[in-house]
């Protein structure tokens, strides 16, 4: 637990890593969200015998890593600041699948912390594996912190 | 999505996927898909940037705005249909929002390929991937990577 919100990750911090088994209920609510047909995403009725997660729901294990190390700004309780966040840049590689059943841990970090043309950035860092150590996804992820620029949120 | 796919792509193939109003009821179906999936357990729509014009406008936008990971997972949907388990497996997705997609936007994502590498592993496709509206501005865009193995499996 990092004790903070959002806004006040600073880089160099390092998320205490959490940890979950992947449900069907897990894959089959993100697929359906997105309108994903594909079946494995479902079911085990596919060429790996074993129903997958998407592959994006990488942005799940961020919301999950966040919930848990920033108590202060805990989205997925309801639990906000007067900031939105808005999401700038994914960045996903696929190393493995995972598969419904499988322990997975979730490890991450602040990278960097920038302004850009008046908007303050953060840039993550994660890493998902299964609990016996096979990589999953490697993810960066950069997110802008308020979409007022720093000398309108002043004046605001 | 097909099994044993096997794409033979030439550079400046393209790619694309349906093209869909990307509406309210779509943006709230999201919000509850990956606040569920993130929980284990079925969630509300939750009021943010994404579902309530009036906070919205109270962030300072121009009213309420699609997730981009909206657009990205349609991105991604595009190229698990082209290239199957090859994109579970070894595929590497960048997507960056931009410009905002506001509610009712026409979506389509396309790509095209711009490079194929020959390799131990199989052949590397690199693609340009993008999002764009009914009149065709991009308002997502990135890169992906998949490797097409030459052995049995995917």
């Amino acid at each position: 637990m990092l004790g903070k919100t959002i806004g006040d990750l600073e880089p160099g911090d390092v998320f205490t890593p959490i940890r979950y088994t992947l449900t069907s209920f897990m894959c089959t609510e993100y697929a359906h969200a997105m309108e994903d047909p594909t079946e494995c995403y479902y079911s085990d009725a596919s060429l790996f015998g074993r129903q997958v997660r998407p592959p994006t729901m990488i942005h799940a294990d961020k919301m999950r890593l966040l919930e848990a190390n920033c108590d202060e700004e805990r989205r997925i309780a309801g639990v906000r600041t007067d900031d939105a966040r808005i999401h700038y840049e994914y960045h996903a590689r696929h190393h493995s699948p995972a598969f419904v059943g499988e322990e997975l841990v979730v490890s991450g970090r602040i990278v960097d912390k920038y302004l850009k043309r008046g908007r303050e950035y953060l840039h993550y860092e994660l890493r998902v594996e299964t609990a016996d150590g096979r990589l999953v996804t490697t993810y960066e992820d950069r997110t802008l912190l308020r979409f007022k620029k720093t000398e309108e949120s002043a004046n605001a | 999505m097909p099994d044993q796919i096997r794409p033979d792509l030439a550079v400046g193939a393209e790619l694309s996927g349906p093209t869909r109003p990307l509406t309210m009821e779509r943006v709230e179906w999201y919000s509850i898909g990956m606040l569920s999936a993130a929980s284990g357990e079925r969630q509300d729509v939750q009021h943010n940037i994404h579902t309530d014009h009036e906070y919205a406008r109270s962030q300072g936008l121009p009213e309420a705005i699609a997730d981009g990971m909206h657009s990205t997972n349609w991105m991604s949907a595009m190229l698990a249909q082209n290239f199957g388990a090859h994109y579970l497996t070894s595929g590497e997705l960048r997507t960056k929002y931009i410009r905002p997609v506001l509610v009712g936007t026409r979506l389509t994502p396309r790509a095209v390929v711009t490079a194929r590498e020959d390799g131990p592993d199989g052949v590397t496709y690199r693609l340009d991937v993008w999002c764009e509206d009914a009149d065709g501005a991009k308002l997502t865009v990135g890169d992906a990577a998949v490797t097409v193995s030459t052995d049995g499996d995917a």
